[in-house]
């Protein structure tokens, strides 16, 4: 990395943050929609497109499954592997900002 | 709005950032090296740094995010358990349909409570908003697979109109001596059939 990436780190931290939110909406696949609002709420104000680009960015590591692609919403879900990383009981990839568990 | 942008909003913002008047780049090139080496481990070794440095961050930011994400998580959990409820209630003899269904009503109920700011509110109407969510977006789903499947049969009748006259037509050619008017009736009422 050469120098500090600010967005490099806020895009692992969204991408941390979108897993829990389709955690959350499990078993049912959440829209972009909620995935952009709650990010936004939380004070990581994405564009829908950055939402997809990091959707895809979840399902190319298998964590995701996005459905509707096809139609103007896109919708996603966990993969058993994405609970795993959201449940703490893999690994999460480099990419991901999940805290360090501490309990 | 680059991260270093956001940074420097954020001390303007927050007119806090007084006594240092170190260029941006010189303080940004000082904070990667110390988020290189990991003497910023976390948010208040960064705040003491920057602190340090004349800029000082509200503590309270990370904080409120957390608790705001928390409180969407479980607004998320709320809705799709509500949406789950009401479609299992009147289930659609199309599967396909119901799930679209479940996803919609999801993603309408989130955005209407979010707008609403319902803290507070029983769950009892949490459950009614749920159940008038699920009508209005099932007869949404109704009206545009309706439309859609009148495409579908405008486009089919269309198709069966263009393959008569083209017949018609191929007909008259082959037997010489252009359309008689018995063909050019035939056609006629061809192409009034795609408006029945």
């Amino acid at each position: 990395m050469s120098g500090l990436d600010i967005e490099q780190k806020q895009r692992e931290e969204a991408r941390w943050r979108i897993l829990r939110v389709l955690d959350a909406g499990r078993p049912i696949a959440v829209s972009e929609n909620i995935v952009w609002r709650v990010l936004h709420d939380v004070r990581l104000p994405l564009s829908i497109t950055a939402v997809r680009r990091e959707l895809d960015y979840l399902r190319n590591l298998g964590l995701g499954q996005i459905e509707g692609e096809e139609s103007g919403t896109w919708f996603a879900k966990l993969t058993a592997q994405g609970v795993d990383v959201v449940e703490y009981t893999v690994e999460a990839p480099p990419g991901i900002a999940r805290p360090r568990k501490y309990w | 709005m680059s991260g270093r942008e956001k940074i420097a909003k954020t001390s303007k913002a927050s007119g806090t950032c007084t006594s240092r008047a170190l260029p941006d780049a010189e303080l940004k090139a000082e904070l990667d090296r110390n988020l290189m080496a990991g003497r910023l481990a976390n948010y208040e070794a960064l705040a003491k740094w920057l602190g340090s440095q004349g800029c000082k961050i509200a503590p309270a930011r990370p904080l409120s995010s957390g608790r705001g994400l928390e409180q969407k998580l479980s607004l998320v959990r709320l809705v799709t358990e509500q949406a789950t409820a009401v479609i299992e209630a009147a289930p659609d003899d199309d599967n396909k349909l119901s799930a679209a269904l479940l996803r919609l009503v999801q993603q309408h109920l989130f955005e209407m409570l979010v707008d609403l700011k319902t803290e507070g509110l029983a769950q009892k109407d949490i459950a009614k908003i749920a159940n008038s969510v699920a009508q209005m977006t099932r007869a949404t789903v109704m009206q545009q697979k309706w439309a859609s499947e009148l495409k579908a049969k405008i486009a089919e009748k269309i198709g069966a109109a263009e393959r008569e006259v083209v017949a018609e037509v191929q007909q008259a050619a082959s037997a010489g001596g252009g359309l008689s008017a018995e063909a050019e009736s035939r056609i006629r009422r061809i192409l009034l059939e795609i408006t029945e």
